[in-house]
């Protein structure tokens, strides 16, 4: 079994970052966002419930290359133009060695919903309910669908798009999928972060 | 004569646009890319210029899109020129974002972002935009950008944003 660690280090860089960004004098920020990077810092564990209330925990995800967590929603139609791609995504490489997990964030939509929500599209992965957005904010998620890649050290290692189009028919550039195929090949993922547009996840 | 026609003409217009949402032109909405985006600030300096980014899918920024709208009807006379982009998808302009455009009574200028280089858009624009909508970016009169509205705002919010960078410049 994996453990990640609580480390002082990734509260220290989401604090200084955040009080950098509300010392700037250009930039006002919602106040549940903080635009610090985690990258290449150790994630701390954490536990949420599935739609049906069983508790899953990070630490006892058993990928044996590591953890996708995609930030997602049953309403944004961002996120639902990529239904059919995460299931692909995670059908392809749950087989090769990460687990997969959604994290739904937004404060509107409850488990019922994802429930019928995920069965609806077939999805084979779980499913968290991130209540009051702990997660979300730990993360500092913004959007939907917004990725992030944990190697088995507990190291973030890709964050951001799953790619950069809506349209399926239009895809230059499968960032996800690379940043998997180079934490297999054992190598640098080459871009660590890739920004969309999305919903913003409806904070409490 | 001439005068009083293009008047009944307006109001015509204006008659069709209120009653017949659909009909406001597409053509009018014009696509931009990250180059664009640069050009058309440059383009606008003397003036404060505040840009709303938002989408038909955003239900946030469809809630504050009559906040600009009433935020454009007043200031426009000031100084502000309001912009609005969206970023649907080409596929949506015509059955989302027109005739959403309409029923608004939008009449500022309106564009589509340019299929592809979104990361690239958003960060020439701010680095610190994670590209989550509504986002709003106003600009002083030189240009520069003078402060990043990330989330919903309000016709009170961009008011006091705005009034300071048309005070007359201290130096």
């Amino acid at each position: 079994m994996r453990m990640f660690k609580h480390t002082r280090t990734a509260y220290a860089a989401i604090l200084l970052a955040g009080a950098v960004l509300a010392l700037g004098p250009t930039v006002t920020l919602a106040s549940s966002q903080q635009p610090a990077t985690l990258m290449g810092q150790t994630i701390p564990d954490f536990t949420l419930p599935d739609f049906d209330g069983t508790q899953h925990s990070l630490a006892n995800a058993t990928g044996q290359h590591g953890t996708v967590l995609i930030f997602v929603s049953t309403r944004c139609p961002v996120s639902n133009d990529y239904n059919e791609r995460m299931v692909a995504l995670a059908e392809e490489y749950q087989a090769k060695g990460f687990e997969f997990f959604g994290i739904n964030a937004n404060k509107e939509e409850d488990p019922a919903s994802m429930k019928n929500h995920a069965r609806s599209n077939n999805w084979n992965f779980t499913v968290l309910k991130d209540e009051n957005n702990v997660i979300a904010d730990r993360f500092n998620a913004s959007v939907t669908p917004e990725a992030f890649v944990i190697d088995t050290h507990g190291i973030l290692r890709y964050h951001g798009r799953i790619d950069d189009s809506r349209d399926d028919s239009d895809i230059s550039s499968e960032d996800l999928r690379d940043a998997l195929d180079a934490i297999i090949a054992g190598r640098q993922v080459a871009k660590k972060e890739a920004k969309a547009f999305g919903c913003s996840i409806k904070r409490r | 004569m001439i005068a009083v026609a293009a008047l009944l003409a307006a109001a015509a217009a204006m008659t069709t646009a209120a009653s017949s949402p659909k009909t406001a032109p597409s053509s009018q909405v014009e696509t931009l890319d990250t180059q664009g985006y640069a050009h058309l600030i440059n383009s606008l300096r003397g003036q404060v210029v505040v840009v709303n980014m938002w989408a038909t899918w955003c239900g946030p920024c469809r809630d504050e899109f009559p906040e600009l709208v009433s935020f454009d009807r007043e200031m426009t006379d000031r100084g502000v020129t309001v912009i609005s982009v969206s970023m649907d998808m080409a596929s949506a302009l015509e059955i989302e974002v027109v005739p959403f455009l309409a029923k608004q009574h939008a009449t500022f200028r309106t564009f589509i972002k340019a299929p592809h280089g979104d990361e690239q858009f958003i960060n020439a624009i701010d680095p610190e935009w994670t590209g989550a909508l509504p986002a709003t970016f106003v600009y002083d009169t030189r240009g520069r950008l003078a402060r990043s509205i990330i989330g919903p705002t309000t016709l009170a919010k961009l008011k006091t944003t705005v009034t300071p960078l048309l005070a007359p410049a201290a130096n």
